[in-house]
């Protein structure tokens, strides 16, 4: 090759758009950290409230699967999950059955629950390694999907305590948010409305690793 | 069948009116407000203990330790083995809920109180309106 071809192939490839950076009109890929959500059940805990002066219904899955990817630097990030509706318990299995029939969450026509959302960092405690990221996305429940704002604490766990959790480096997350139900197709039948709040209280209390779940 | 009549009846009357002295009474003498907590495995605990020992150790961050915090709620006939109160804070009385748990709930106690005296007074005025109808049987 001669000295002048050298030169226009290093012309050519500079100016080529990047094999790792967005092409023109393509969203730009998150960077930063991925940390995987549900690879343990005892690591995942998201609890569902209805509260009436009958009766407060406890439910919780420890299922689930999804990942944040949180961008340290720029303090922005994004994530995504998804939560089986069948894994829904409320510790009566004929209450579970109506949970998941077509007037409620229609579990063979909407087998998931999903959220995805934009992050972005909005406080930083150093001595406690707390954080606080906000995030603002949408939530999909019998195929109907909403908006959902809020904040979630996620604080970053010393790789000493998480070496007992498992693989990877470890971080803990909290939100808590109200879902009304009817918003999502969902009518309370009269015969349970005693029963059975209008809006359910839902707290997620998860542990994600960098370490992705291994494959079956 | 008269006096049978009567027993039903008087019976009924009996569920109407103490239904709701005796969800009272059973919430009162065998209730407890109890924190419950969806309980978390061991390794998990460990973490969190070492977060919030990382936080301050405040005493309000302590039920997070054991699990999910829910909330403050009476329950009834609940063993005493299963009252748990932590190490950190044992003023705090907590019920380590764990998968399939259903405690009953002393508001439920009431909730079945009302269709009890309904249904009792119903029953029972019906029993006894029917044995006044019941001629008594004939002396021999």
């Amino acid at each position: 090759m001669t000295r002048r071809a050298a030169v226009l192939l290093a012309a050519v490839l500079a100016a080529a758009p990047s094999a790792t950076g967005p092409a023109a009109g393509q969203e730009e890929k998150a960077t930063g950290t991925t940390y995987h959500f549900g690879v343990s059940p005892s690591r995942t805990t998201l609890l569902f409230e209805s509260e009436t002066s009958v009766e407060t219904i406890h439910g919780v899955t420890h299922t689930m699967s999804g990942a944040a990817v949180l961008d340290g630097e720029k303090g922005t990030g994004s994530v995504e999950f998804k939560v089986p509706v069948k894994s829904l318990e409320t510790g009566i299995s004929l209450r579970d059955e109506h949970l998941r029939s077509e007037d409620w969450l229609h579990e063979a026509k909407h087998p998931e629950i999903s959220f995805k959302a934009a992050l972005k960092r909005s406080k930083v405690d150093e001595a406690t390694k707390k954080e606080t990221w906000g995030y603002d996305g949408e939530i999909t429940i019998k195929g109907v999907t909403k908006a959902l704002k809020g904040d979630a604490t996620v604080q970053r766990i010393p790789d000493d305590l998480g070496k007992k959790l498992g693989r990877g480096s470890w971080i803990k997350v909290k939100t808590d948010f109200p879902i009304t139900i009817k918003e999502f197709g969902i009518e309370v039948p009269e015969v349970a409305a005693a029963k059975v709040s209008p809006t359910w209280d839902v707290r997620v209390d998860i542990f994600g690793t960098t370490a992705a779940p291994e494959k079956e | 069948m008269k006096g049978l009549l009567r027993v039903l009846g008087f019976a009924g009357l009996a569920v109407g009116v103490l239904a709701y002295p005796a969800a009272w009474g059973v919430g009162a003498a065998a209730g407890r407000d109890l924190l419950i907590v969806e309980a978390a495995d061991a390794a998990s605990v460990e973490a969190n203990r070492g977060l919030w020992e990382i936080d301050g150790s405040e005493k309000k961050g302590v039920p997070g330790i054991y699990g999910t915090p829910r909330g403050v709620e009476r329950l009834v006939l609940v063993p005493a083995d299963r009252v748990f109160r932590p190490r950190e804070d044992p003023s705090l009385a907590i019920y380590l809920k764990r998968a399939g748990d259903h405690p009953t709930q002393a508001q439920t106690l009431f909730f079945f109180a009302l269709p009890s005296t309904i249904g009792g007074l119903v029953a029972g005025g019906a029993f006894l309106f029917l044995a006044s109808r019941r001629k008594s049987p004939a002396p021999a």
